[in-house]
């Protein structure tokens, strides 16, 4: 991880607007500023996706922090940019220039990787609290990926839950009418024997 | 003029309401729920009384706690503002059996447009033109037979007693009709309490323009112009502009003419709204439905007008009569309107929720913003996720949209998602800004509904993210975590992304 002064590196990941990305990265603290450069390097021999396509590799900028969580940021053009930020759990929210960006530490975590997680990725969680209206598959049954299988009501609109993966339905965990909170598994999905690519 | 008016709502609307209130030297009072004790609102008002509870069903649309409120409070008035118990005639009816004045039309005009069956039989009547519909029909009736063979597809299954887009449907084929129409009477039912539906012929691109009325209790009844609101997400109003881009003087003399028709058929008082379906080509217009009620875009009529709506739905309820004629209203300049929801416009407008971290509304010239949310609240799943609505207003539109555009980018909003980048594209984006748009835009346009950041954007925003996390791996965590809500412990959210949650259902 980095310090907060000279050298850093660390790995993060990009979760919004574009999804998914992990990143490797370091930084360094200079006399002209803030330097950041993406490495392009792969991690543990799988290839980075797509980490620096079409970005520049390197950006030095000049931050000047005015209060935790807000700043103002130069760029070597002498361009300024206002920006801000808070930890939201264990995302970090960052607005730059009126866009949102959130980001995760990745920890060691890899795109596409197996292990641990697995069994809770393929399970279909509540994506906020609500009511589940309909549950549109029953135990047993097969779903593909993106298929709709609940359907829930939050803030008065209906929520359409698609399953993330393909697998099996080994059980439903909530029926029509219950109120559920944000994560609460809503149904439990055995992965096919497939590889789990995503 | 009343000395104490009840405010029932919440939000933007029950604090601008509470403003006009307090600049008319009545006394606002404010009523709220348990999951909004502290929320503006609540501070807009001179007095405050909790409605126990969460739930909208037991706060804000319980009538018989609401009106008990009002009588304990000692209140003569009750404003309803929009949504939650604005339109709904029991409402205005119990308020009228407790002595209580209710700051809106009357009960019976109230009902009669409720019903938007009646209300299009009404202005057909009135001579309006009135898009094609058949009556109220369940599936299989002789009615929907007859309605498909003379209009065909694509229609529209709209709810009898609805609106803001619940319980419509867009079909395009036979075999889809059926199931349509059941799900279109479920939503209906659960959204209205009033399952019944009718089909109506779809009028492809329309743009959807609407006319502002006020008419006192003595007759006399004016319009304040129009307001263009074509661009829509899942049938819902984002953004509203006056003047419209496509009234000639000539369109905007017959709306309004039809306008006041409408209202005068409907023998309405107070404030309220005629919509129409505009063919942008021919010109050609239909009458669509009345809003008996405050409008959510009202404020850029207010900017154009110089005029206070609330005040006159104030004054006319207290027994006033309008003193304005119809050669007094002269639009100066134009007003935008952006509504600041908190969803995501890359997920399908799916809700989000959270606590709001930072909130840092813009400020300059021509500016307006009503909110509804201060820094550190949280935005529940309880209540609509409109969060402000932004109002720029300049001589010409040219610069309201420049002043519009400016303002979104310097919007900070964190700890949920908002549709801000969303509403920046579509006020930069050049069909908008040459008037050239209707209600199907963001469908036209997908790559409003994508991230557009630049490579160059992207790259900063990954530096200053492995700046801030550095920044707060030593000891600014404990100042910087202490910002995050209780209870959000990180495992909870990074288990669930409401960023990587499915999309909400788009309507079609």
């Amino acid at each position: 991880m980095t310090q907060g002064q000279g050298q850093g590196h660390g790995e993060m990941r990009e979760t919004y607007p574009s999804a998914g990305e992990v990143y490797r990265y370091r930084t360094a603290e200079g006399e002209s500023g803030f330097t950041f450069s993406l490495d392009g390097a792969p991690l543990d021999g799988a290839p980075l996706e797509s980490a620096a396509a079409g970005l520049e590799s390197a950006i030095t900028l000049d931050i000047e922090s005015r209060e935790t969580g807000e700043g103002l940021c130069r760029t070597a053009s002498g361009r300024a940019y206002a920006f801000a930020w808070a930890w939201v759990g264990a995302e970090l929210h960052l607005w730059l220039d009126g866009d949102l960006f959130v980001f995760q530490r990745a920890e060691g975590r890899r795109r596409g990787g197996a292990a641990g997680g697995e069994s809770a990725a393929a399970d279909v969680l509540a994506p906020m609290p609500g009511a589940v209206l309909e549950v549109l598959v029953a135990e047993g049954e097969r779903v593909e990926r993106n298929q709709t299988v609940v359907i829930m009501e939050s803030m008065k609109m209906e929520l359409v839950i698609t399953a993330a993966r393909g697998g099996i339905v080994r059980r439903v965990a909530v029926q029509p009418g219950q109120q559920v909170e944000r994560g609460m598994r809503l149904l439990e999905l055995a992965p096919e024997n497939e590889s789990g690519n995503d | 003029m009343f000395a104490k008016v009840l405010v029932a709502n919440r939000g933007e609307i029950a604090v601008r309401v509470s403003q006009t209130l307090r600049a008319l030297g009545v006394a606002p009072v404010a009523v709220y729920s348990e999951a909004d004790a502290g929320a503006p609102h609540v501070a807009a008002a001179v007095e405050a009384v909790l409605l126990p509870g969460r739930a909208a069903e037991e706060t804000y649309l319980n009538i018989d706690r609401i009106v008990q409120v009002a009588l304990d409070c000692g209140a003569e008035a009750v404003h309803p503002g929009y949504g939650f118990l604005s339109e709904n005639p029991a409402f205005a009816l119990a308020c009228g059996a407790a002595g209580l004045s209710f700051i809106g039309p009357t009960a019976e005009s109230m009902a009669a447009l409720g019903d938007k069956v009646r209300a299009k039989d009404m202005a057909r009547r009135a001579g309006i033109p009135v898009a094609p519909s058949s009556p109220v029909c369940r599936p299989g009736d002789a009615a929907v037979g007859e309605f498909v063979e003379q209009w065909g597809f694509p229609l529209l299954v709209k709810a009898a007693a609805g609106g803001g887009g619940r319980g419509m449907r867009l079909v395009n084929r036979r075999r889809d009709l059926d199931g349509a129409m059941e799900l279109a009477g479920r939503e209906a039912l659960a959204a209205f309490g009033d399952g019944r539906v009718f089909l109506e012929h779809y009028i492809a691109n329309p743009r959807h323009v609407e006319v502002q009325v006020l008419a006192d209790g003595f007759g006399h009844t004016i319009h304040l112009g129009e307001r263009e609101c074509s661009i829509q997400r899942r049938h819902q109003k984002i953004i509203e502009e006056t003047p419209s881009p496509a009234l000639t003087p000539e369109l905007r003399r017959q709306m309004g003419a039809a306008a006041i028709a409408v209202a005068r058929a409907a023998g309405y008082v107070n404030a309220g709204t005629v919509e129409f379906l505009l063919d942008g080509q021919s010109g050609e217009f239909y009458f669509l439905e009345m809003n008996a009620r405050l409008q959510v875009e009202h404020p850029i009529t207010e900017a154009v007008l110089g005029l206070d709506l609330v005040e006159w739905q104030v004054r006319i309820a207290s027994g006033e009569s309008l003193t304005l004629v119809q050669d007094d209203i002269l639009p100066r300049g134009h007003a935008i309107e952006c509504r600041i929801y908190a969803e995501d416009p890359y997920r399908d407008f799916a809700p989000s929720t959270g606590r709001l971290l930072r909130w840092r509304p813009p400020s300059g010239p021509g500016l307006r913003l009503d909110s509804g949310v201060v820094q550190g609240q949280e935005v529940s799943i309880y209540y609509d996720p409109m969060l402000a609505k932004l109002i720029a207003w300049a001589p010409g539109r040219e610069l309201s949209l420049r002043r519009m555009e400016v303002a979104l980018a310097q919007f900070v909003a964190l700890g949920v998602a908002t549709n801000l980048p969303l509403l920046r594209a579509v006020v930069g984006h050049p069909q908008f800004q040459r008037g050239e748009y209707d209600t199907g835009f963001l469908e036209w346009n997908p790559a409003v509904t994508s991230p557009a950041t630049s490579d160059e954007l992207r790259t900063m925003a990954r530096a200053l993210a492995a700046w801030a996390a550095g920044q707060s791996a030593g000891a600014v965590s404990s100042s910087s975590s202490s910002l995050a809500a209780p209870g959000d412990g990180a495992a909870g959210r990074a288990a669930v992304n409401p960023w990587q949650s499915a999309g909400a259902r788009r309507l079609p």
